[in-house]
C-alpha cells in the first residue's frame, strides 16, 4: 500500500512549535530594523527586542 | 449507521482493529489539527494527548486536501493578525499607513469584543485582513511600509514550515491523483456522495468531502470535534464511525438518533 510517513515528533509540541515559528518571523534584527528606517526614512530607534510582542495567545494580558 | 464513539473508550475500539489485524488508520478533521496547534482552545490539552495516546498504540494518521487547505488558512490568519499587532504598537518606528493603523486597530477591538462575548479566536477574519491590506502600498511607497515587503518578512516561506510540522507527525494527505495511493480507496470519490451528504443533514461542503472520503478510503474511521461532523455519520447509514469527546458524543443523547448509533459502544 502507498507510503506512510515517519511519525516521531511529538502531538503535544505542536502549538508550541508553531508559536515559536511564529515569534521568530515577527522578531525584527538590528539589521532589519536599520534597513526599514532607511527605507521609510524614519528615525533609528533602538531595538527594544520582542519584549512587547502581542500575541493572540494571550489577550488577555493585554487590556 | 455510523457510530459516534467517546475518547473514552478508544482502547477497546482500537484493541478490537488490532486484533482483527492490519494497518489501522484514521483521519483527522480541520478542527482536530487545530486545537492540536493553538494553545488558547478549550480541547488542546485534550486532543494533544489523545493524538499521542492513537499515536502510541500504532495508528497512522491522514488528512485530505480541504483539511490542509483550512488549516494552513487558520494559521495564516494567525500569523497575519500577530504580526500585525505587532506593527501597530510599533507604529513610530515603522511609520504605518495611517489609514491601515486604523483598520489594524479596529479589527483588534472588533475580534477582543467579539472573544469577550462569545469566545472565539482573537484572530482576525479574512474580510478584516483584507480591509487592512487595502490601505497599504503594494510597494514601498512615501516612506510607508508596502504590504508586498511586509510579507515578505513575516510570511514568506510560512506554508512549507507549516506544512511541515504536520508531516513530521506523519500526517499523510490523501489523494486520488497519487498513483501509490491507490490501494486506498475502497471506491471511487465521487462528488454525487458528497451532495447526498450535504443534502441529508445540511452538512458543509468542506465537512462532507472529509466524511466522503473517510466512507472512500481505508480508514476506519475519522477524529473530529465538531458536533455537525458527528451528527452526519450518524445520520448515515453507510458511514464509518467518528471518535468524539465524551462530552459532545453526550450532546447527541438529545438528537433521537437511534440509541445502537449514538451510543458508538460495541459491546
Amino acid at each position: 500500500m502507498g507510503e506512510e510517513k515517519e511519525n516521531s515528533v511529538s502531538w503535544t509540541t505542536l502549538a508550541e512549535d508553531l508559536r515559536r515559528l511564529r515569534e521568530g518571523r515577527r522578531k525584527f534584527t538590528p539589521e532589519e530594523i536599520r534597513e526599514l528606517n532607511e527605507l521609510l526614512d524614519g528615525p533609528v530607534e533602538k531595538d527594544q527586542g520582542d519584549q512587547d510582542k502581542k500575541s493572540a495567545r494571550h489577550p488577555q494580558s493585554e487590556a | 449507521m455510523g457510530r459516534v464513539i467517546p475518547f473514552s473508550e478508544v482502547e477497546s475500539f482500537v484493541g478490537d482493529l488490532v486484533v482483527g489485524g492490519g494497518a489501522v488508520r484514521a483521519i483527522l478533521d480541520t478542527n482536530v489539527l487545530i486545537a492540536a496547534s493553538y494553545e488558547i482552545k478549550d480541547e488542546h490539552d485534550e486532543i494533544s494527548v489523545f493524538l499521542e495516546k492513537l499515536k502510541a498504540a500504532g495508528i497512522t494518521f491522514y488528512a485530505t486536501v480541504t483539511t490542509k487547505a483550512e488549516f494552513i488558512e487558520f494559521h495564516r490568519r494567525l500569523l497575519l493578525t500577530e504580526a500585525l499587532m505587532d506593527l501597530s504598537d510599533e507604529a513610530s518606528r515603522f511609520r504605518l499607513p495611517r489609514a491601515a493603523l486604523e483598520e489594524i486597530r479596529k479589527a483588534h477591538a472588533s475580534v477582543k469584543s467579539k472573544q469577550a462575548r462569545d469566545g472565539s479566536d482573537p484572530i482576525f477574519n479574512d474580510s478584516q485582513i483584507k480591509r487592512i491590506k487595502s490601505e497599504f502600498s503594494a510597494g514601498n511607497h512615501s516612506g510607508h511600509l508596502g504590504w508586498i515587503r511586509l510579507c515578505e518578512k513575516f510570511i514568506k516561506g510560512y506554508v512549507r514550515q507549516v506544512e511541515r510540522q504536520l508531516a513530521d507527525r506523519g500526517i499523510t494527505y490523501l489523494s486520488p491523483n497519487e498513483a501509490t495511493q491507490a490501494d486506498f480507496f475502497i471506491k471511487k470519490l465521487e462528488w454525487p456522495a458528497v451532495a447526498s451528504l450535504v443534502e441529508k443533514t445540511g452538512l458543509s461542503v468542506s465537512d462532507a468531502m472529509i466524511l466522503n472520503m473517510l466512507n472512500s478510503s481505508v480508514c476506519q474511521f475519522a477524529l473530529s470535534l465538531d458536533f455537525d461532523f458527528g451528527f452526519a455519520v450518524l445520520a448515515d447509514a453507510e458511514s464509518k464511525d467518528a471518535f468524539m469527546p465524551d462530552r459532545m458524543e453526550r450532546e447527541y443523547r438529545h438528537s433521537h438518533f437511534d440509541s445502537e448509533g449514538r451510543k458508538g459502544s460495541r459491546h
